[in-house]
């Protein structure tokens, strides 16, 4: 064994790691009855501060000493300048990215970074130090999305950054195209994408050009790897989530017993109507019942139907209990439609309401693009000789969307083979969708 | 050096990266080692230069031929005298720059560049990369992702290859079902090991790499990056086989650090023989620099016992149970005229061959199959790898050699992707260029071990090669070592150094127990 190295054994090993735990244990325990008793006592000064830090520093999910330190942060807004309380907001950003680094998903750091963010800038200091600034908070976020491209945490995070510094959306946009390009498996970032959309619809931004832009990046994924969940989920929710609330707005008013409808689509809602029910209510309507078309809404009066009766009772009771939730189901004859849509007591008004969110429709919503859409995943599903799960599945999706009656038989062959051949362990899951396809297009 | 030990287990000459693997691995198990160099510096044909040491080292090898070998001597049958004249290795070299002005330029500029004698580029999960990590010689080197696959397409035009998911996703070169192709016969190279989605099992030797793409019919564009960016198996004599798992070395590799398949040595390749060397001294091996074998004396049996070693000042005798030495001081007599011949070649220039958007440094790799009937590999590294001031850039060429002179292999190369002759202001101009060729060692240690009356305690390695990544010397390197000690494991993972013990163990715990008691006295 000649010139061969001497090397601890294991039990050595394990008995130094063992005293030094208890060393560090002795130290944690000390720090800690410290700084309860300060808490309890409302001892609000630097020294509690700092005896936290360092527990902080070494366990970041305390969320007890996160609240002490804001505790003592708020005493101070009292007495101190402005330079100084800015020094003392920079030093917890400081505190907080030690933490977030020694463990990146601690809701109490994150939460106590934000309430920094917004106490700081709602006294306008993110203005005169880089570190409290709304656009500088975007690279920390990058720094720890490049780490870990899943936090979530973070990705909220950055949401309510670009959120409350009422930073540009459309830089964020190219934000996550540039993370999508470089993992488009991660799920997060699509959905971030979704959000931030969302937001920009909210506000009027968005671009004529995006229904073809979204789905040109979905198609690039899924002809990449048409096996990855991510493209395909997110192209539901652009597609389909909010296609079926082609409602737009629905108010119930219990007192005039008047129904109103806002819809996304243009049509005849007295040759089009199938049902509604309210609470599994079906209004049961008079032959010469209209639907009254005012500006773009419907308006119905729960008088004139056949089981009145029943109807008043049911808005009686609603108004009497102040329910603060009525259940709308709507049928059409022409689509597959069978809407649940929960309407919510608004106070003030007293009214129940139910307003849509964010909606496809009113991004001109061009078929041709939807067509052709359509094609190229039909196309995809030859070129995968037809072995592709998601590819058939989104196939039958995307053609009851559009055309259902004119693709029925395409769509149920495509059932079929899922369910006796491609994915059976779902089978049932198959069968279900086809018998309520069938039931709803009767 | 009178002072240093007089026996050894084995002996090495020359610091190439084999013989620096190999004394990494011996020393590592326990043997005593002694490593020797000619040169003042490490890595022999694998050592990095700045821009002054290369000329130096060229003009040097130009004079070898007039240094007189005492040949008369060396027919005796109890030593036998090494070479030491590395014009014998290198046969030809030449260098020069493309004006007086630039010359003053760059000779200012000369300790920012690091010239590799032998560049390259490492396959993520290629051997010598899996061995840095298993021997945790890793902690000794730095690596920068090869951030650019680059390919000629038909019109003569510099294309970027889509070498990942996420950059099949995003090219904007590919169609749709370009896209669906690609990635589908990336899927079935990579399900099993007989590829049998792809190809019968009988016609797996039968047929060229090129003749299975060309069956696929996918657009030429994909073939194209298959065969001449992927798989890199461009000629006919390249069967299924073997183009089948050089794309799936290849595409195994990608993702493993990074979207790029490629690894390149930080600070130059002349880095990694100097790790194996830290290591080996970590284990005790001794190193003497600028100190060269004169002679090996063999005994009665047919085996090595010593050697003389000599520099200008002095000659010394050690004993030795086995000898390693590098084809490049093989004994003299040994060496033959070999028309096997590899070409390099060295440019600095002054733009990158392909312009990214992204305004970054970059590190290329372009494989040029049959220019001139002989596939160049073209490496071009950049400040990226801190082997060139930055707006410089350092390209580097190789290939076996199929004509007289190594300029004339890379003349059209050189002509398709620089500023020569006619002004073509969007092409790099050459600033310095330097050519020479080498015998191909490979070659030559497969000639030396057919000799018969070597002494079996003598080994030869061999030095680089035309292809990319560094298996091959592993590759040797274990071989060896199985030789010598065929029950010992290669190169193991040394213990943490936290846990190394040294001097006396009971020292050690009652250190430990007076620390306890201290802790307990505070509180």
């Amino acid at each position: 064994m000649h010139g061969r190295l001497k090397v601890r054994s294991t039990q050595e090993q394990e008995e130094r790691k063992r005293l030094e735990r208890e060393k560090k244990l002795k130290a944690y325990k000390f720090a800690m009855s410290e700084c309860l008793t300060r808490i309890k006592n409302k001892d609000y000064d630097q020294v509690g501060l700092k005896i936290s830090e360092e527990l902080l520093a070494a366990n970041p999910d305390i969320q007890t000493l996160w609240n002490f330190r804001k505790n003592i942060i708020e005493s101070f807004e009292k007495s101190l300048n402005d330079d100084d309380l800015i020094k003392q907001f920079t030093s917890e950003m400081n505190l907080t990215e030690i933490c977030l680094k020694k463990n990146p998903k601690s809701y109490g750091t994150w939460y106590h970074r934000q309430w920094c963010l917004l106490r700081s800038n709602s006294k306008n200091f993110g203005e005169k130090t880089q570190q409290l600034n709304w656009k500088n908070e975007l690279g920390l976020c990058s720094m720890f999305l490049d780490l870990d491209e899943r936090n979530f945490h973070c990705w909220r995070h950055r949401f309510f950054v670009v959120r409350h510094g009422n930073l540009s959306k459309k830089d964020e946009l190219e934000f996550t195209y540039e993370k999508i390009s470089s993992n488009f498996s991660n799920y997060s970032s699509w959905h971030y994408r979704s959000k931030l959309i969302e937001e920009l619809y909210y506000q009027n931004l968005i671009d004529n050009d995006i229904f073809e832009k979204e789905l040109n990046l979905i198609e690039n994924a899924i002809f990449t790897d048409p096996n990855d969940q991510s493209a395909w989920i997110y192209q539901k929710w652009f597609l389909l989530e909010h296609q079926q609330s082609f409602i737009k707005e629905l108010i119930l008013d219990c007192s005039s017993k008047k129904l109103s409808f806002k819809f996304a689509k243009d049509f005849d809602l007295n040759q089009n109507l199938k049902f509604v029910k309210l609470n599994n209510l079906d209004l049961k309507l008079e032959e010469n019942f209209k639907w009254n078309f005012e500006g773009d809404i419907w308006n119905g009066n729960l008088n004139n139907i056949i089981n009145r009766e029943d109807v008043d009772k049911l808005l009686r009771n609603l108004y009497e209990f102040k329910e603060t939730k009525i259940k709308v189901e709507i049928m059409l004859n022409d689509g597959g439609f069978s809407n649940q849509i929960l309407l919510d007591l608004n106070f003030e008004s007293n009214l129940y309401e139910f307003k849509s969110k964010f909606q496809i429709h009113d991004l001109k919503l061009d078929s041709e693009i939807l067509n052709k859409h359509l094609t190229n995943i039909l196309e995809l599903n030859q070129f995968e000789k037809e072995t592709s799960k998601w590819c058939l599945l989104k196939s039958i999706e995307l053609m009851c969307l559009i055309d259902y009656v004119k693709y029925k038989d395409k769509i149920f062959y495509f059932l079929d083979k899922l369910a006796s051949d491609i994915d059976s362990f779902r089978k049932n899951y198959y069968l279900d969708l086809k018998q309520k396809l069938i039931a709803n297009n009767q | 050096m009178s002072d240093l030990p007089k026996d050894y287990d084995i002996i090495i000459v020359g610091t190439g990266l084999t013989e620096s693997i190999l004394a990494g691995a011996l020393a590592r198990i326990g043997k005593s080692v002694l490593h020797i160099d000619r040169n003042q510096f490490y890595g022999g044909e694998f050592a990095s230069h700045t821009l002054n040491n290369l000329m130096e080292w060229s003009d040097k090898i130009k004079r070898y031929p007039d240094i007189e070998n005492d040949r008369e001597q060396n027919d005796k049958s109890c030593f036998k005298k090494c070479n030491n004249d590395l014009g014998k290795y290198y046969t030809e070299i030449e260098y020069s720059f493309s004006d007086l002005e630039t010359q003053d330029k760059l000779l200012k500029l000369s300790r920012k560049f690091t010239l590799d004698l032998t560049p390259n580029i490492f396959y993520s999960r290629g051997q010598l990369i899996e061995l840095l990590i298993s021997s945790d010689v890793a902690k000794y080197c730095e690596f920068k992702m090869v951030s650019q696959i680059l390919t000629l397409d038909r019109d003569g035009n510099v294309q970027k290859v889509p070498t990942s998911r996420s950059e099949v996703f995003k090219s904007n070169k590919l169609g749709m079902l370009e896209k669906r192709s690609m990635m589908q016969f990336v899927q079935a190279v990579l399900k099993d090991d007989n590829f049998n989605e792809l190809i019968e099992p009988e016609q797996l030797q039968t047929i060229s790499f090129r003749q299975l793409i060309s069956n696929k019919k996918f657009p030429q564009i994909i073939n194209d990056y298959l065969i001449n960016a992927v798989a890199m198996c461009p000629n006919e004599k390249d069967n299924a086989l073997k183009g089948l798992n050089d794309t799936k070395k290849f595409l195994t590799s990608v993702g493993r650090f990074g979207d790029s398949p490629f690894l390149y040595s930080m600070y130059g390749a002349g880095e990694l023989p100097q790790c194996f060397c830290r290591m080996s001294a970590v284990f005790g091996a001794i190193y003497y620099l600028d100190m060269t074998i004169d002679k090996f004396h063999i005994n009665s049996e047919n085996r090595i016992e010593s050697i003389t070693t000599k520099n200008d000042k002095e000659e010394f005798k050690f004993n030795c149970k086995n000898l390693i030495i590098d084809s490049s001081y093989a004994p003299i007599d040994y060496f033959k005229s070999i028309d096997n011949l590899i070409s390099h070649c060295i440019l600095i220039t002054d733009k990158t061959i392909y312009k990214n958007d992204d305004g970054l440094d970059h590190i290329s790799l372009l494989f040029l199959p049959k220019m001139k009937d002989t596939d160049i590999y073209m490496i071009e590294t950049s400040y990226a790898s801190n082997c060139s001031p930055q707006g410089y850039f350092v390209v580097y060429l190789f290939c076996r050699n199929t004509r007289k002179t190594s300029r004339e292999n890379f003349e059209k190369c050189i002509e398709t992707f620089f500023n020569i002759g006619e002004l073509d202001e969007n092409k790099p101009n050459v600033l310095f260029s330097c050519f020479y060729s080498h015998i191909d060692s490979d070659y030559f240690v497969h000639e030396l071990d057919k000799i018969s009356n070597r002494p079996n305690n003598l080994h030869f390695v061999s030095g680089c090669q035309p292809k990319l990544d560094f298996d091959h010397h592993v590759e040797q390197a274990k071989k060896i070592f199985n030789d010598i000690c065929p029950n010992d494991e290669f190169m193991p993972k040394p213990p943490d150094p936290e846990d190394i013990i040294f001097g006396d163990e009971t020292e050690n715990k009652n250190e430990i127990s007076k620390e306890t008691n201290q802790n307990e006295t505070s509180e």
